[in-house]
């Protein structure tokens, strides 16, 4: 029967890419990476609606075949059922030895039988856990890298335009970096260094400040983040595999290689900052609901061939909020499309809000809210802002929690860059024929 | 004959594009080092006791002996190549001169001025960590394992407050006709180094991005005083444009770390914001800046109702880049000690040579220029000053009047209600 198991293990190693997560950290990894938390993983509540979870992962378009991930599963609870069996043999086992030990009457060679098979219980057991640990931490992974629910209100098709603000610019404008470029307020080198000078570097500061008040009006709450956060933390938020290309990573001194919780530049404005105040803590209930934001940067790896655009920066400059709500709370969709239009309205631009349909929609997002600009160059709408629905999918993978009658919960979480103001810039270039920067300054000063 | 073989080196390697990560900047591959004064033999003593002075590295004796090597083989040779880089990597590790008036100062800061006096407490003053615990402003606690070490989040109005002190610094800024940039904060190595700073070996502080990973020699910027000098790097001005006054709010990204008592809690970081001076002028009114940028500063402190003192340091003191520096300490009641808040510096042509940054002047006549920074406010050590001067019996933090407007209206800030306590949940599987 082992020998089935050994043949049935090797099988399962070879199958699947060895992947490191520090999200999920297994016994023999927590030797040299430090388990930061284990995730709440209920797999089982999802293989009860497993026609929904079909749903959403065709929905979303997603290549995740859920009837294999099922098998996998349930071998690998067949394993841990195995695992128990024998740990349950080896003490029984060695109580019987004990038990034998002690009457003076017993029989020697039942004794030498015994502890015989205590040792190969033994064996077994610690042979099945060093094998098990491959296949623990594949399946977790590939459990974890299942998406949220979908929201009811997502779309399964085409976006859901929710509110639009004034007419869309339909004239044919020059890029937004020549024009930026030509009014001298761009240099751009590549997509790492791209300086904004004069009137651009103060409309930075001035819209940013702008939509800080909004906030502090809305008694949101300041918080000035880190710009750093650890792997568990980015696998937590997003996929576990491929954080590599999406987020960068720091070379520390004296961090050993082996220790896979890596240093990485998230940025302080960002949902990563966010989670990582709150992973592995518990707010009183009574706290709810939480509403803060931070302004600062977001960075990530863009590719170095990208075109010259303010769209594709590795560095930009963002308003970013962030909501805890109790669980099962009523959805405050409505609340968030009034704020976020009561704050673009009085800056006199064209956008407008969409829900976006389940395809565009990141794993861990339940629903998305974009707000969009219009390209006159482009000729197509870009998202300069977005606030995402998380329900409990965050809390749960990094334990941010509340009690509530001595029973653990999940907050539900809704967060995004209300204004990537990198993204903003290049659509006011590209929606006048004018130089407006003067115009907005003025407008902002009095508002 | 050596300066025009030099010469006519220099303009061949001008335009050999450098490694990959700086391909767009517009930096020489060598730069045009004072090769007149830095190999003349008569000069080489006064240099080497100057390294000696400033305890830093540099080996003049090397530079000299490679550059005879230099003159004994042929230009096109292999070899010619691999000593010319040798050489100017020499000459790079030589520190800029130092400013005559300092030399006599050992190993002392000389304090040349204190303004304002200690604030009296008819009470037992706080420190900084305790106040903000107390008044829950700031969380350092349980993250390392999620943020990194030393990292920190300033909460609800602790956070206005660094914002407002943003603002009030940048409209000062704009109103003593600085022009302000948005930079980036992730550099080409080449970039920082050139500007002085070192970015390899085991106790330099500049975090790199993973070569193996992404784009390699890329490094996250100390100050935005690197983004600014790379802004203009391959640029002539005019002397009618001088002096440029540049200023930027950046992040700041060290490596370093402490394990001194008086640098516990937030005042020495991996990461902060700042606001930055930079200044380019000619080389004849450099020293005439420098004093202003210290004015500047101390009239923005004093606005602030610190008490400070402004110390001109000594050689051992300086960057590689300085040639004079001044610090300005502000009294922190809480820690009882004078912690800095603020520096600026002269780095004459130090950082124009290794970035290509000249100006014409009136008489048609290409020089390099000098350049100049300052820093107009660095946010956790300027936080720590406010927090333990503005405290009071009762747990409120009363702020400096003029800061009261960018605080919509507040005179004072108090515990953050809106900020719950937090709880470490324990681990189980």
């Amino acid at each position: 029967m082992m020998t089935n198991y050994k043949n049935t293990l090797f099988k399962f190693r070879n199958i699947y890419r060895y992947f490191s997560s520090a999200l999920y950290i297994t016994g023999d990894k927590a030797q040299t990476t430090f388990a930061v938390l284990t995730p709440i993983i209920d797999f089982e509540k999802q293989i009860i609606h497993k026609e929904d979870l079909i749903k959403n992962v065709t929905a979303r378009g997603l290549k995740i075949n859920v009837d294999d991930l099922i098998k996998h599963w349930i071998f690998f609870q067949d394993i841990v059922k195995r695992k128990q069996i024998l740990e349950i043999t080896r003490a029984d086992i060695s109580q019987t030895i004990g038990k034998l030990l002690k009457c003076p009457d017993a029989d020697p060679l039942e004794i030498e039988k015994f502890k015989i098979h205590a040792k190969m219980v033994k064996d077994d057991l610690k042979n099945l856990k060093e094998s098990s640990y491959d296949i623990e931490e594949t399946t977790m992974v590939k459990v974890l890298s299942l998406p949220n629910i979908l929201h009811s209100k997502t779309p399964l098709n085409d976006e859901n335009i929710l509110y639009t603000h004034l007419k869309k610019p339909e004239f044919d404008s020059l890029s937004h970096m020549d024009k930026g470029t030509e009014l001298k307020y761009i240099k751009y080198l590549d997509p790492f260094t791209c300086y904004l000078k004069s009137d651009a570097a103060l409309f930075e500061i001035k819209l940013l400040n702008y939509f800080r008040q909004a906030l502090l009006k809305l008694n949101y709450i300041q918080f000035s983040n880190p710009n750093f956060c650890r792997s568990v933390i980015s696998e937590g938020c997003d996929e576990i595999c491929h954080s590599d290309e999406k987020m960068f990573g720091i070379e520390e001194q004296h961090h050993e290689e082996s220790n896979i919780n890596k240093l990485r530049l998230c940025g302080s404005a960002s949902l990563f900052s966010f989670m990582a105040y709150f992973s592995r803590h518990l707010v009183p209930q009574n706290a709810f609901s939480l509403k803060y934001f931070n302004l600062g940067k977001i960075y990530q790896p863009v590719k170095e061939k990208s075109i010259r655009s303010l769209f594709s920066l590795s560095q930009q400059t963002v308003l970013h909020i962030f909501t805890a709500d109790l669980e099962n709370s009523p959805d405050n969709l409505d609340i968030l499309v009034d704020q976020i239009s009561k704050i673009y309205d009085p800056l006199g631009i064209h956008y407008r809000i969409a829900i976006l349909p389940a395809r565009e929609l990141k794993k861990a997002e339940s629903l998305r809210i974009s707000i969009q600009m219009y390209s006159n160059f482009e000729k197509q709408y870009v998202e300069i802002g977005n606030v995402s629905l998380y329900s409990s999918y965050l809390s749960k993978r990094l334990l941010f929690t509340y009690s509530d009658k001595k029973e653990r919960r999940y907050p539900e979480v809704t967060s995004g860059s209300l204004l990537n103001f990198h993204k903003f810039l290049g659509c006011v270039f590209e929606n006048s024929d004018k130089n407006v920067l003067t115009g907005f300054l003025n407008k902002l000063n009095n508002v | 004959m050596f300066c025009r073989y030099i010469r006519k080196t220099l303009r061949i390697t001008n335009s050999i594009k450098c490694c990959k990560s700086t391909i767009a900047w517009n930096i020489p591959k060598y730069p045009e080092f004072n090769i007149n004064f830095l190999c003349d033999p008569n000069n080489e003593r006064q240099i080497q006791e100057n390294i000696l002075r400033r305890k830093g590295v540099g080996n003049i004796k090397l530079a000299n002996e490679l550059k005879k090597q230099i003159e004994k083989i042929e230009v096109n040779a292999k070899e010619n190549e691999e000593l010319q880089t040798q050489f100017y990597e020499e000459l790079s590790q030589i520190p800029n001169q130092t400013h005559p008036d300092i030399v006599s100062y050992g190993d002392e800061p000389k304090i040349i001025k204190v303004v304002n006096n200690k604030k009296l407490f008819t009470f037992k003053c706080l420190e900084f960590s305790d106040i903000v615990k107390r008044l829950n402003m700031v969380r350092t606690e349980q993250l390392g394992n999620v943020c990194g070490n030393r990292s920190y989040y300033i909460l609800g109005e602790l956070a206005e407050l660094e914002q407002a002190l943003i603002n009030y610094f940048i409209d000062e800024l704009i109103k003593s006709g600085f022009e302000v940039i948005s930079v980036p904060d992730i550099l080409p190595r080449d970039i920082i180094e050139r500007c002085g700073m070192n970015t390899r070996g085991e106790r330099n502080q500049v975090y790199t991005l993973e070569s193996k990973i992404h784009a390699s020699n890329m490094c996250l910027s100390g100050t935005s005083e690197m983004a600014l000098a790379g802004y203009i790097a391959g640029d002539t001005f005019s002397e009618a444009d001088l002096p440029k006054k540049l200023a930027a709010v950046s992040r700041c990204y060290r490596a370093e770390t402490s394990s001194i008592a008086e640098e516990r809690g937030i005042y020495r970081v991996h990461e902060f914001t700042k606001v930055e001076m930079f200044m380019i002028t000619t080389p004849e009114t450099s020293d005439e800046t420098l004093e202003e940028i210290k004015n500047w500063e101390e009239n923005k402190f004093s606005s602030l109702g610190l008490h400070f003192q402004v110390l001109d340091m000594p050689p051992h003191e300086l960057g590689a880049q300085a040639y004079r520096k001044y610090d300005i300490e502000a009294w922190m009641p809480g820690r009882q000690v004078y912690g800095e808040i603020s520096s600026c510096s002269n780095c004459t042509d130090y950082q124009s040579r290794r970035l290509n940054i000249k100006y014409v002047t009136k008489d048609g006549v290409t020089k390099f220029v000098n350049t100049l920074n300052g820093t107009a406010c660095a946010i956790p050590r300027l936080l720590i000053a406010l927090i333990e001067n503005g405290q009071d019996e009762k747990g409120f933090i009363h702020l400096p009047e003029v800061l009261h407007n960018y605080m919509r209206g507040k005179t004072s800030i108090t515990r953050q209600k809106g900020i719950p306590e937090l709880k470490l949940v324990k681990n189980k599987k």
